[in-house]
């Protein structure tokens, strides 16, 4: 899982190529989550908003690698991925395991927390580096969509408790 | 030009005389861009059609509210969704709830 503090001294220094592959990253765990929920939730407020990470998340992939391919941009692997990819292990391990509500509810909550981490992520790393102009204006105007996420994701939590 | 038909009440000598709505009819725009619908609240004049432009990063919907009776479909980015009005509304995209607006209609 990302840091949502991140400080001068441990900010990670990232090129374009490796954001290219932070954002793509980070948008296919989270359609990775989604889809395990909407295959063991009954609860039809995760099943919706399951259904809205999904498509939104997979358009910005689809979105993201276009703007690669126009830019000349190749994907870079890179720290932060390879730490986005572990927490994703960990957290699939556990959406694994649980059953029912208590399924729901850690599915829900780790989407706050997710979203949370990538906001910051995005607004705190990634904007500040890119320097690419089309690069830089994509990941801001990513960020309301992905505050929107984290609003429909804490309404569903408040509904979930 | 948009005609009607007179009201009972308004009815004279002339019953089937239709009358004029609007002497100029028009296209009014909803810019759907950073998770809203500009304006949230759009005013129109009887007759005027509304385009919503989809100038967001994601597919939206434009959705009637209450029971969910008609929507646009997604309207993918870079899309348009257009209607004819009849009566004030409120609407929604399904896909990010939050997301709402409303259509009146100026009599």
């Amino acid at each position: 899982m990302i840091s949502t503090s991140a400080t001068a001294q441990n900010t990670p220094k990232v090129t374009d190529p490796e954001i290219a592959h932070i954002v793509v990253t980070a948008n296919q765990i989270d359609v990775n989550y989604g889809k395990i929920a909407l295959k063991k939730t009954t609860n039809k407020d995760a099943i919706a908003f399951a259904k809205t990470m999904i498509k939104d998340h997979e358009s910005l992939i689809k979105s993201t690698l276009a703007l690669g391919k126009k830019l000349g941009v190749t994907a870079k692997d890179n720290a932060v991925s390879k730490s986005l990819v572990k927490g994703e292990k960990d957290i699939t391990a556990k959406l694994n395991k649980l059953k029912g509500k208590a399924f729901t509810k850690f599915y829900i909550d780790n989407e706050v927390t997710y979203h949370e981490a990538v906001i910051a992520t995005v607004k705190n790393v990634l904007i500040p580096q890119a320097t690419n102009s089309e690069l830089k204006e994509t990941l801001i105007k990513v960020t309301p969509l992905l505050e929107h996420h984290l609003e429909m994701a804490k309404m569903a939590q408040a509904k979930i408790k | 030009m948009i005609i009607g038909c007179k009201s009972e009440t308004e009815r004279g000598a002339n019953q089937n005389t239709p009358i004029k709505i609007a002497s100029t009819v028009k296209t009014d725009t909803v810019i759907i861009e950073n998770m809203a619908f500009n304006p949230a609240v759009i005013k129109i004049n009887p007759g005027d059609s509304v385009v919503w432009i989809n100038k967001g990063i994601v597919a939206h919907n434009v959705t009637e509210d209450t029971a969910h009776t008609w929507t646009s479909g997604d309207i993918p980015v870079d899309s348009a969704w257009k209607m004819l009005p009849v009566a004030d509304f409120n609407y929604l995209c399904t896909i990010h709830p939050t997301m709402k607006g409303s259509v009146k209609i100026v009599r």
